[in-house]
């Protein structure tokens, strides 16, 4: 899908939840790097990250110190991550102009949620995600298939818009449940119900976009 | 901390001044208008004593007047009777107000000179200073002891604050502690379902979840031990050898990584009272921390003049000298430490050895690696 857009650099000490991240971002096909420590600034900003995600606490130090050597000499975004949820850690973190602040644990698809907003916003990827002649804009909630706009409800449209991300990939029922619904929902049927409604909104006079992968659940191609 | 208490008492120290001083200027001014107050009483007294002199007009008369008088403090002198009666006296000296009076006695007039005496003033001033101060006394007892109260409670205050700030550090460290594995849990679960990796990437994930569980369920089992030393007045005791106490630890470690390089050091029994499970998950935690930074480490058990001691030394960087008391604190770790560990286990190891009424302490060893000193009541 053309050139991988949005550089994103990810400094977290906590191997497991490092990688997790990084997975999750090249899936969407950004450029991530990852540092388990503070890195030196110049080994950070040599990537012209667009964004950092920063843990506050790292092994040498803490990453309010980073994001402001890193902003002296680079504008780019941050999102930081923290375990502490105290309230001074919050207004410490926005005050340095942090773009975003989440509290571990957080569920991925939060994080990247937030990360494509953050990037949208500084142009970084494009507003709209553009697969085919599919078209989503998720800030204003519009979908349209060839230039004709669709009529989705705000699940349908969350759910098309991880279908498209995630196209040729096979997902399944679980993983749209726990990433589309969050980790409260347990019920398959929940999908298959959301799932043949955008079929018949999307496909009624075109071909088949949401393909049935047997044995697994759903793949998105057009 | 110590601020806020400095200056709490402080300003009850001076309250307590200022009501002293109050007091003792109180005891002043009543001790003046008592005395202005008996002085007037006797200048009246003189007065009608000196009429009631002018109105006698019989010795007898004028012996119980003057008799009388003499009761009240006043003595009367009457320059022409005192040689004949010889019942008349002046009073030396102290003389406070004098009258004179021309009074007839038989049949002609005769001076008299009226006299009252300050000593009876005096006397009486004297007595209620005595009353004042064994009043100031009194006082002053309860203004201490209400000051001292005061000064407890103060500092009672200023300990629940710093208790409560303490606990409240706890709980944010306790939840930092709890959110940075359950993070990790999250994390990697979720990296599972959305990559549906194939069989050995996904083996790799799977066991980096049982680790991240392991994690949790170690934090969770040295909580609970910190909090159950805390409520836990006295150890469960009975009869220990520190000498199997280090050797059961030893053996755990080998156990655990039978290449672990551990070297122990013992001379016959080192009998010591206390809970060996309890004693032993202490020792265990020495090991586990020194070897978590270091690669050989050294357990000697020795008895000494202070009692059973277990030293433990390790190879390591050491513990920089102002980090060596804060180490014994939850959750605190020295920088570019393993994060494997919960953080509690050198604070668990310190109240388990405070419950049985012993001591650890950090020391760096000869070599420049730390070394830690157990020391325990000897068997009673």
């Amino acid at each position: 899908m053309g050139a991988p857009i949005g550089r994103v650099v990810v400094i977290e000490d906590e191997q497991p939840v490092r990688d997790a991240i990084l997975a999750a971002l090249r899936a969407e096909r950004f450029t991530a790097t990852g540092f388990e420590d503070l890195p030196r600034p110049a080994d950070a900003l040599a990537l012209a990250p667009d964004l950092a995600i920063l843990d506050v606490l790292l092994p040498s130090g803490n990453g309010f110190a980073l994001a402001r050597l890193l902003r002296e000499r680079q504008e780019l975004s941050i999102i930081f991550l923290t375990a502490r949820d105290a309230v001074a850690d919050r207004v410490a973190g926005l005050e340095l102009g942090a773009d975003d602040y989440l509290v571990k644990p957080f569920a991925l698809e939060e994080l990247m949620a937030r990360v494509r907003a953050v990037l949208r916003r500084r142009g970084a990827i494009p507003r709209v995600l553009e697969v085919g002649r599919m078209l989503v804009d998720e800030e204003h909630g519009f979908a349209a298939r060839a230039g004709r706009e669709l009529a989705l409800t705000s699940t349908e449209l969350r759910l098309l818009a991880f279908l498209m991300r995630h196209r040729g990939q096979a997902l399944s029922k679980d993983q749209l449940l726990t990433q589309v619904w969050g980790y409260d929902a347990y019920d398959h049927n929940l999908v298959e119900v959301h799932i043949s409604a955008l079929r018949r909104k999307l496909e009624t006079n075109g071909p088949r976009l949401i393909h049935t992968v047997r044995g697994i659940g759903y793949r998105f191609s057009p | 901390m110590s601020g806020h208490r400095s200056a709490r008492t402080r300003l009850i120290a001076a309250s307590i001044l200022g009501i002293v001083a109050a007091l003792v200027a109180f005891g002043v001014i009543i001790t003046v208008r008592y005395r202005d107050g008996l002085e007037q009483r006797l200048r009246t007294d003189l007065t009608s004593g000196a009429s009631a002199l002018r109105a006698v007009r019989t010795p007898a008369a004028l012996k119980s007047v003057i008799a009388s008088l003499a009761a009240e403090g006043i003595s009367v002198d009457l320059a022409g009777i005192t040689a004949r009666g010889g019942t008349l006296q002046s009073t030396p000296g102290a003389a406070l107000l004098t009258v004179r009076e021309l009074i007839p006695v038989g049949g002609s007039d005769v001076p008299a000179t009226l006299t009252g005496s300050r000593a009876g003033i005096d006397r009486q001033v004297r007595s209620l200073e005595v009353t004042e101060a064994i009043g100031g006394v009194i006082a002053l007892t309860l203004l201490a002891a209400l000051a001292r109260a005061l000064v407890l409670l103060d500092r009672a205050a200023v300990d629940a604050r710093a208790s409560e700030a303490a606990m409240r550090t706890f709980l944010a460290d306790a939840s930092h502690e709890f959110r940075t594995p359950a993070a990790a849990l999250q994390a990697t679960a979720e990296r599972l379902l959305r990559e549906q990796p194939p069989r050995p990437a996904r083996d790799a994930i799977e066991a980096q979840l049982a680790r991240d569980s392991r994690r949790l369920g170690h934090l969770i089992d040295d909580l609970l031990n910190l909090a159950r030393l805390d409520a836990r007045e006295r150890p469960h005791r009975e009869s220990v050898d520190l000498a199997d106490l280090a050797t059961a630890a030893v053996a755990a470690t080998l156990t655990a990584d039978p290449a672990a390089c551990v070297e122990l050091v013992t001379n016959g029994a080192v009998p010591t009272t206390g809970d060996p499970d309890a004693l032993l998950r202490a020792v265990r935690n020495l090991l586990d921390n020194a070897f978590a930074i270091a690669d050989t480490v050294v357990v000697e058990v020795t008895q000494t003049a202070k009692g059973p001691t277990m030293s433990v030394t390790d190879n390591g960087p050491g513990v920089p000298a102002d980090q060596r008391e804060r180490i014994f604190e939850p959750f605190v770790r020295l920088p570019r430490s393993s994060r494997a560990g919960t953080g509690l286990g050198l604070a668990i190891a310190r109240r388990t050895l405070e419950s049985h009424g012993g001591t650890i302490t950090c020391d760096p060893s000869p070599t420049g690696g730390a070394r830690f000193t157990l020391r325990l009541p000897a068997d009673s």
